[in-house]
């Protein structure tokens, strides 16, 4: 044992570096994965704090309260959701035993605010009691014209998104199927079993292909890529074979005889964007990025979950024209073909969209005010402002008369998208209006709502002229 | 050198006094129980330091004031928990106090003559380890507490100072392979009680003692990974074996999926010492009442929550720096038999620190053992001052 | 984040901070005095002056003979039982009878309360201090210390 001195200087630095590792690993946990764990639904104690003060009210952008705790009987507090079934997805549910979603989660910091509680509030408040009470939080959310969508739907699966086109404001976003989260606990279990998935906010989660509402995404990418597109005139024969046993046709296989880009667009020639979509190949896949597919949208108060746009190579023919018309494996929310609609009336500029217009704390101080924030410049507002003529046409005399309302110039594409074989296509329609000075931008989806964009197109008008006439 | 040891008393003084400040607002207005605690522990620390000072000015002083910072930290904690478990810790905690100075100022005439007991300590061994097993009754799922009236025991606390005692006189001159295997069987014994027991994390370290001592005493390394190799066979084997294991692993492999249930306690231990963040919620602010167990094998989660885990990461420093200052008393020492002892002591309570911080903060498998000076426990606050106890005379040079 | 984890509470968060500075300040000073232990080389086995013990009388048997030197090194036990390193097997030495430490830069002779005592020229000590030259009685044995080569 003469050499142990060595072997406990050995000892010694072996468990120097186990400390170092334990010591590291806690700090780790503590600093990084610390905030994410206590924020999990089931930690009571996240619960207890925000419960030493009222939660805030949720209001509309006219001063409606939207979701509001009430005192119970027994001096407890309960939430309640003053616009029902009609908001209960972009605002979400608050419940120690089901967890926050929604609004209600994203802004949870907000609402459960102690700062109320606090020694210094106390302070500043003269040394008297303060009423402990979390932030209020004021959407952008407008309650009648959410109702008005939300009833337009009737009993259809399916959303409706209406965003302001010079702000990026959010002024409804319904989904359907929906549910009454004043009931949660009666009605969780038949909810989270259920398959057509009423939880699931189809606004920014539902994914479907975009049809004949994406050529106006195509339509700009032609524009900015293909010079002299506008004069191009092309044969419309009803189908277009694209190989020995591949072949796109038209709505029916109707024959559009010799048309341009302006009527293609009009009468929504399968043929001509599918045409398109193989002669642009790449660009197209470039153009549908910029406008947000495959990426992060950013938002405020909402979540969106990634629109796709699969990177076809030149020899699938098939799918770059099915990619061309919003078919193949091409998939958007309804926020997303919003935000095209938004792009194109705003000159090409896409805006940040927004949930939140202002928070307000318990002394009613304003603690954050939204402001505007650009996306990006998407396409030259020349472009735009040709694709804008398009959708004007589209809705005065194409396919897309049923968006029409009165006294209002609507702008709009509908669109048709097959899924499965067995059932009947989604029902799309988005536009925004009026012609000149556009002031909102609606993207509708009716789930298996039938050929030519006609119900969609329907709930769209209703929904604007909701709006018009306030 | 000793102003600067007088200046650390201080600060240690310092840190009870407005830890007990902090707890005396806690009460309303003010609550006097803390000025009494505050006072008690100082003159604790203050005689006691007085009198290393006076019978042994040669001695490691730091190694006392170190671990009775720990038990500040602890007792600043107990009771903000409860204050009867504080009482009753402060009972202990004098009378392991009292032990202390027993061993260190009468036990004169040098330890090594206690390797002559050599198979007094090897029958102590079994008796204690297997004690549980015969007599004992289950508490929290291991079967390892004996109860003699209304008092409870851990036979296996005091089995492994025995062991490390037997090993140190059986280790402390090998010449041989064929020597290593009477210690062998005894540890190999003691292991399987502990697991028979539940006892798991007696059992790690158990094993860490034991693969440390005998690689002090050959100096080989190869013994080193046999043991490893055994204990990874054992391991296995043991999992296959018992469902018990199996669970724990389940446990923390994946805690987030069985919140409600098998992983209730690391999961609210987790949640605690994340709610904690840098500086903690501040005493009484936190939530420990939702953590189980919270005086004794997971009162350093309900640290982290209160005091932060600046605190947290305080207390495995200042293990680890009374690991240092022991082991490296046992340089000191010129017989083997005392080395040893000091070195397997030393180890004892580093692994001990190391186990359960690394189980309550998931980083390996939860079991049920205190945190050395820390934790609330009669018979893990004894065993630990007479080790530490045991480390101080030799620091003073005694052989 | 408009969501404090911490409570408000003006007190609370001084005492908290307190508390956390103090415990690090003690880590720092406790880290400080380590250090001057290893400087000092008392970690290593570190470096004593090299004293030797002569043997002028082996009077109590053992492996010694006159002339033999023996290095101090930092201690040196003394005593009848074999666990010391310089036995001295004569029934007149007790078991452990005395040792000699390095410290504090001196050479120190400590009496283990043997029975018969331990001499330095001539005086029974309990503890002293060692010179170059001192000679020291157990029993029968007669050592000098010394510091050449």
């Amino acid at each position: 044992m003469d050499n142990l001195t060595t072997n406990i200087k050995r000892v010694m630095i072996i468990f120097l570096i186990v400390f170092i590792v334990l010591i590291s690993y806690l700090s780790y946990f503590t600093l990084f994965r610390g905030p994410e764990i206590a924020t999990r639904p089931d930690n009571r104690r996240m619960w207890d704090i925000r419960n030493k003060v009222v939660r805030g009210t949720i209001y509309d952008k006219n001063g409606k309260e939207l979701s509001v705790s009430e005192k119970t009987k027994n001096n407890q507090y309960k939430r309640t959701y003053k616009g029902g079934a009609a908001t209960a997805h972009v605002l979400g549910y608050y419940d120690p035993q089901y967890g926050i979603s929604g609004l209600e989660n994203l802004y949870d910091s907000y609402l459960s605010s102690n700062i109320s509680a606090s020694f210094m509030a106390w302070v500043g408040n003269g040394f008297k009691e303060v009423d402990k009470k979390g932030d209020d939080v004021y959407t952008s959310l407008d309650l009648g014209l959410q109702q008005t969508a939300y009833n337009a739907l009737g009993s259809s699966r399916g959303s409706v998104v209406v965003i302001k086109v010079d702000t990026g404001e959010i002024l409804a976003m319904v989904s359907k199927p929906s549910y009454d989260p004043n009931k949660l606990g009666e009605i969780w279990k038949q909810l989270s079993t259920d398959e057509q998935r009423p939880l699931l906010n189809r606004a920014v989660s539902g994914l479907y292909p975009p049809g004949s509402t994406f050529k106006v995404v195509t339509g700009v990418s032609a524009l900015e890529n293909i010079d002299g597109i506008e004069k191009e005139t092309f044969n419309d024969e009803g189908k277009l074979v694209l190989g020995p046993d591949y072949t796109l046709s038209n709505d029916q296989g109707k024959a559009m005889g010799k048309i341009n880009f302006e009527q293609a667009m009009v009468k929504s020639s399968n043929v001509f964007f599918g045409n398109l979509g193989i002669r642009l190949e790449k660009n197209l896949f470039k153009t549908a990025e910029k406008f947000g597919f495959n990426r992060n949208i950013p938002a405020d108060g909402i979540i969106i979950d990634n629109s796709r746009f699969p990177k076809y190579d030149i020899s699938e023919k098939g799918n770059l024209a099915q990619a061309g018309i919003g078919q193949a494996e091409v998939l958007a929310t309804p926020v997303q073909m919003a935000l095209v609609a938004q792009t194109i009336a705003n000159d090409g500029v896409m805006l940040k969209p927004v949930l939140v217009d202002k928070v307000v704390d318990y002394s009613g101080n304003t603690v954050k005010e939204f402001r505007p924030d650009e996306i990006g410049q998407i396409t030259s507002p020349g472009y735009a402002a040709e694709i804008k003529r398009f959708m004007r046409d589209v809705v005065a005399k194409g396919t897309g008369t049923r968006a029409q309302v009165s006294g209002i110039q609507v702008c709009g594409k509908t669109g048709t998208a097959q899924h499965l074989e067995s059932k009947n296509p989604h029902s799309w329609f988005i536009g925004f209006a009026p012609y000149k000075n556009p002031e909102i931008a609606v993207a509708v989806i009716v789930e298996e709502g039938g050929y030519g964009g006609t119900a969609a197109a329907k709930i769209s008008s209703q929904v604007m002229s909701k709006y018009f006439k306030k | 050198m000793t102003k600067r040891l007088k200046t650390l008393q201080f600060l240690i003084y310092l840190f009870i006094f407005f830890g007990f400040l902090n707890l005396a607002f806690l009460g309303k207005p003010i609550d006097p129980m803390a000025g009494v605690f505050f006072a008690v522990i100082t003159v604790i620390v203050a005689v006691t330091s007085w009198v290393l000072k006076k019978y042994y000015p040669m001695g490691d002083r730091l190694i006392f004031l170190l671990a009775m910072l720990l038990c500040s930290i602890g007792m600043i904690m107990l009771f903000r928990l409860s204050r009867t478990t504080a009482v009753k810790q402060l009972l202990w905690l004098v009378i392991g106090i009292v032990m202390f100075l027993f061993v260190v100022l009468y036990l004169k005439k040098g330890l090594v003559k206690y390797a002559g007991y050599r198979y007094v300590f090897l029958a102590g061994t079994i008796a204690f380890m297997a004690m549980a097993t015969f007599i004992g009754v289950e508490i929290l799922g291991a079967k390892n507490w004996v109860k003699i009236g209304p008092y409870g025991f851990q036979p296996s606390e005091f089995g492994k100072i025995f062991l490390i005692l037997y090993l140190s006189a059986a280790l402390s001159d090998i010449k041989s392979r064929k020597q290593l295997i009477e210690p062998g069987i005894v540890i190999i014994i003691s292991l399987g009680f502990m697991v028979l027991q539940k006892d798991l994390g007696t059992a790690l370290i158990i094993f860490a003692v034991s693969v440390t001592m005998v690689y002090l005493a050959t100096s080989k390394k190869l013994y080193v990974l046999i043991s490893l190799g055994l204990f990874g066979a054992g391991g296995a084997a043991s999992y296959a074996v018992f469902g018990h294991i199996r669970k724990r692993f389940m446990i923390w492999l994946n805690p987030w999926d069985y919140v409600y249930n098998e992983s209730y306690q690391l999961v609210q231990s987790m949640y605690a010492i994340a709610m904690g963040g840098l500086f903690g919620r501040g005493l009484g602010m936190g939530h420990p009442g939702y953590v189980a167990v919270n005086e004794s094998d997971f009162i350093f989660s309900v640290i982290c929550e209160e005091m932060g885990l600046l605190m947290g990461l305080a207390i495995l420093i200042l293990h680890f720096l009374l690991f240092y200052r022991s082991i490296r008393s046992a340089l000191h020492a010129e017989n083997n038999f005392t080395k040893l002892l000091t070195a397997g002591l030393s180890v004892m309570m580093a692994t001990q620190a190391l186990v359960i911080v690394g189980g309550v903060t998931g980083f390996i498998p939860l079991t049920g053992i205190t945190l050395p000076f820390v934790s609330y426990g009669g018979t893990s606050l004894l065993i630990s001052f007479l080790s530490l106890s045991i480390i101080q005379k030799v620091s003073e040079g005694d052989e | 984040m408009r969501f404090d984890l911490l409570d408000l509470s003006f007190f609370g968060i001084l005492l908290k901070i307190v508390l956390i500075v103090i415990i690090y300040i003690i880590i720092v000073q406790a880290l400080k005095i380590m250090s001057r232990d290893v400087k000092r080389g008392s970690l290593a086995g570190g470096k004593n002056l090299g004293w030797k013990l002569r043997i002028v009388y082996p009077g109590d048997g053992g492996n010694f003979v006159e002339g033999d030197s023996v290095p101090i090194g930092n201690k040196l036990t003394i005593g009848r039982n074999k666990f010391n390193q310089m036995v001295l097997p004569s029934p007149s030495v007790s078991n452990y009878h005395a040792k000699i430490y390095f410290e504090d830069g001196r050479y120190m002779l400590e009496d283990l309360n043997s029975t018969n005592g331990t001499f330095i020229n001539g005086i029974v000590v309990d503890k002293k201090s060692l010179q170059p030259g001192d000679e020291i009685s157990i029993s029968q044995t007669v050592l000098t210390v010394t510091d050449d080569e």
